[in-house]
């Protein structure tokens, strides 16, 4: 099961000419990639790209079409995920595949062929993968209890006891703050200097230059670059990506109205997240605040509390006026909730045109009244609508009968923006108060650079903003206002004039106070 | 005054009890791999009449052995109809629990047809356990049972040790709280599934031979009088636990037992009180135990 014996094997992956369609859409077309041991090699491209397609073909996920495997310069079939595991190829999914209510060592235990349960083996192999990776995890808590940085690296520190020697490891960033994604490299580099191969897939060109040796780009399916990294830079990676980037937002100057939220010494207690202490903040018609912080500093619990949908235990929360908490008076007041986790708010199994007209179902009358009402003429003509509304937001395919689970995760992403900006609200009285919580997590650059462009749109139609996000970059670019919470207090409040990524940074490490004070 | 029948009531609770816990111990699997077995009842009354039809033509441990087999059998339908045929495991269930209540009932009227003298077999022993059969109150209570009693004990431990101490435990575990990750770490979720079923619908067809083949040493029909059902709620009470489901199948055990014998301690209440007692408690234990166990999980949702 532990595979010290093959400390020293190092394991290469190569496809040539690999394709691969679903029904008539052709994802992959004559793909080649070459992942040697002791390199980081990135898989980069936009979302539909195919990335993950050849990764789950390279992990023995799914069966190529066409095109052939070398493991070690030698042709191999690989017929399934355990043969693959056998091969020491081992792949991360995006959405992690640990057991939440089971530990690491149980985690690692759950594929073992043997009846009994050796915790204390187990136990044994994880400790020293944990010490050889330079990681601490707690490998005894349930994993549904780690942070996500930590259930990353746990997933790492599992897949490399089952004797991994070349991981794929898809999109390991996509939840995790800057802070965490630095710690995640440092490992991983640590893993490459002992022999392990690496094949990281993700959409952020940054991350390519930090830490890859080399790079795989594709788009459409088809492969566009392969070759080192170095001599490279972000801009020539970003546009064999994308094509030409789409410009920059316009910071065009907003006339601010009155108060849309407005917390007073707001105190609120939570279990996965910091404790709001003392908060005050006041959101204006016309305004975008940001919120920055590192992982787990109250920005979901402040995204929740300004909902309201988390109860506060001290101080006072006023939206849109009103001060009911909870989520059908927050809807009647006018409030659009983008939460991180869009498995909240985007229902899978009803349709998509569904998940647009959800909150018409509401029982109070109040909100029913401020929903919007175009969708509800006859159903030919509230399907075109819909489809209209999906054209509008680039959710694909435009399709308002398709299960709502049946689209990929940025295309939920998408449509739960397309709801929440727009079609919930009627054409007079649009949103009043918008809380987006990490809304381009997981997105790729075009489609993040247009759902910002779409939160300014809101402000600029008179709604209060308030955004958290772990991209700073995204803050910057979109904020008027960043405020920065350390511990679940609000340690900084820095204009957009005087908002730097090194001045966020410093206030999330906690070093702005220090620094005012003395 | 009423010591002896204090204890006979104590004892008769401990033999009550013993087909609770059989079926019930089954029922723990297939719930903790998030399935819901409601044909209980119907593979407890085919248990009890496959078991003292075995039993009348081979012995009481074979009796108990076709018992077993005979849950299996309907286990397997169960399996097929779900998972083959995509239908709705309440539904399955349901009509499990009535088939096996009609069926067990048309079987014993072509084997005795009406007006027949019904047959009775030999159960199997009783075993008192020597010296310690003879210590006062406790001996009766605990040591002068039949055999299958006895077993209990290896048997609960067992599939205590099942759950906590082996990987089949954790796959369970795995697939009852989380399938979707449990399937991404290479458990076959389907498999583990069909398995637990199987081994519930063995534990309660065995518990229905227990009832007629271990110690009545005969049947008549709708022998299990729901206590399939009782199965159920005693695993909810007990949360999905070995030594839970015990005390639970205990506790309803007992009131049983002493509704049975207890008009004889001249208290003076009408005799419906005592017949429905033992519901009655059971009702109040499961919702107590389901609040606190409701409130939990609940709490991270509060708004």
């Amino acid at each position: 099961m532990v595979a010290s014996h093959q400390e020293t094997d190092h394991v290469a992956l190569a496809a040539w000419s690999v394709s691969k369609s679903f029904g008539a859409v052709q994802a992959l077309t004559k793909v080649g990639i070459d992942v040697q041991p002791g390199r980081v090699h990135a898989l980069v491209g936009e979302n539909g790209a195919g990335k993950s397609t050849l990764a789950k073909i390279l992990a023995g996920i799914q069966p190529a079409d066409s095109g052939q495997l070398l493991l070690n310069d030698r042709e191999v079939e690989i017929s399934g995920r355990a043969h693959a595991k056998s091969l020491g190829i081992n792949m991360v999914p995006q959405q992690l595949s640990l057991v939440h209510d089971l530990s690491l060592v149980d985690n690692l235990l759950l594929a073992s062929p043997r009846l009994r349960a050796r915790r204390s083996d187990a136990r044994a192999a994880l400790s020293r993968t944990l010490d050889s990776a330079g990681v601490q995890v707690d490998i005894d808590a349930p994993t549904g209890r780690l942070g996500l940085a930590h259930r990353q690296l746990g997933e790492i520190v599992v897949a490399l006891a089952e004797g991994a020697r070349l991981l794929i490891l898809d999109e390991p960033t996509a939840s995790l703050g800057p802070h965490e994604v630095g710690g995640l490299f440092a490992h991983l580099r640590a893993l490459c200097a002992q022999g392990t191969a690496i094949l990281l897939i993700t959409h952020r060109v940054d991350e390519v230059l930090t830490v890859a040796d080399d790079v795989t780009v594709l788009s459409h399916g088809h492969q566009v670059f392969t070759g080192p990294t170095e001599g490279l830079d972000a801009n020539r990676i970003a546009h064999l990506m994308v094509g030409e980037l789409p410009e920059a937002i316009a910071r065009a100057p907003r006339e601010r109205g009155d108060a849309v939220l407005t917390l007073t010494e707001v105190d609120a207690v939570s279990d996965v997240d910091s404790d709001l202490q003392q908060v005050s903040l006041e959101v204006r018609r016309g305004e975008i605040v940001g919120v920055a912080g590192v992982a787990g500093s109250g920005q979901n619990l402040l995204a929740e509390v300004a909902v309201g949908i988390a109860p506060t235990q001290a101080g006072e929360v006023v939206r849109a006026g009103s001060t009911a908490s909870d989520a059908s008076g927050a809807l009647a007041a006018g409030v659009a909730w983008i939460p991180d986790h869009r498995a909240d708010a985007v229902v899978p199994g009803m349709s998509v045109g569904e998940n647009l007209t959800v909150y018409a179902a509401s029982v109070d009358p109040a909100p029913r009244a401020r929903v919007r009402t175009r969708f509800s003429g006859r159903r030919a003509q509230a399907v075109a609508a819909q489809a209209a509304v999906l054209t509008e937001y680039d959710v694909r395919p435009h399709d308002p009968t398709l299960a709502a689970g049946n689209l990929s995760g940025g295309n939920q992403q998408k449509l739960l923006v397309a709801r929440e900006l727009d079609a919930a609200w009627s054409a007079e009285s649009p949103a009043s108060l918008v809380v987006a919580n990490g809304p381009t997590q997981g997105m790729d650059l075009r489609a993040s650079q247009a759902i910002r462009a779409r939160l300014v749109t809101a402000a600029e139609r008179g709604a209060g903003v308030l955004v958290a996000s772990h991209d700073l970059d995204e803050l910057l670019d979109i904020a008027d206002r960043v405020v920065v919470l350390v511990g679940g207090r609000i340690a900084d409040d820095i204009p957009a004039d005087e908002a730097t990524a090194a001045r966020i940074g410093r206030a999330m490490s906690g070093l702005a106070r220090a620094g005012a004070n003395s | 005054m009423n010591s002896a029948l204090w204890i006979a009531i104590a004892a008769g609770a401990i033999a009550l009890a013993t087909p609770l816990i059989i079926a019930g111990l089954g029922e723990t699997l297939v719930e903790r791999a998030g399935r819901l077995n409601l044909g209980i009842e119907g593979m407890m009354a085919m248990g009890a009449f496959v078991g003292i039809w075995a039993a009348s033509a081979v012995g009481p441990w074979m009796g108990l052995l076709a018992a077993l087999a005979a849950g299996v059998v309907m286990a397997a339908a169960m399996n097929l109809a779900v998972y083959r045929f995509g239908a709705n495991e309440v539904v399955v269930g349901l009509a499990m629990t009535i088939l096996g209540l009609g069926l067990s009932t048309y079987l014993y009227l072509m084997w005795i047809p009406a007006g027949e003298v019904n047959r009775s077999v030999e159960t199997l022993p009783t075993v008192s356990l020597g010296p310690l059969a003879d210590v006062p109150v406790l001996g009766p209570v605990l040591f002068q049972h039949d055999i299958m009693v006895y077993l209990l004990v290896p048997l609960v431990l067992g599939f205590w040790a099942l759950m906590r101490h082996t990987t089949v435990g954790l796959r369970i575990h795995a697939v009852g709280t989380d399938p979707e990750s449990a399937r991404l770490r290479g458990v076959r979720v389907e498999r583990v599934g069909r398995g637990t079923l199987l081994a519930g619908g063995a534990m309660a067809g065995l518990a229905g031979g227990v009832i007629t083949a271990g110690s009545i040493g005969s049947f008549t029909p709708d022998i299990t009088a729901g206590r399939g059902y009782i199965v159920l709620a005693v695993v909810i009470m007990g949360r999905l636990s070995p030594l839970g489901v015990t005390g639970g199948s205990l506790l309803f055990a007992l009131f049983q037992s002493f509704a049975l014998l207890g008009q004889g301690l001249g208290l003076g209440l009408p005799s419906e009180v005592y017949t429905t007692l033992p519901y009655v408690v059971t009702l109040v234990v499961l919702v107590l135990s389901s609040r606190a166990l409701v409130r939990a999980r609940l709490a991270p949702m509060r708004a």
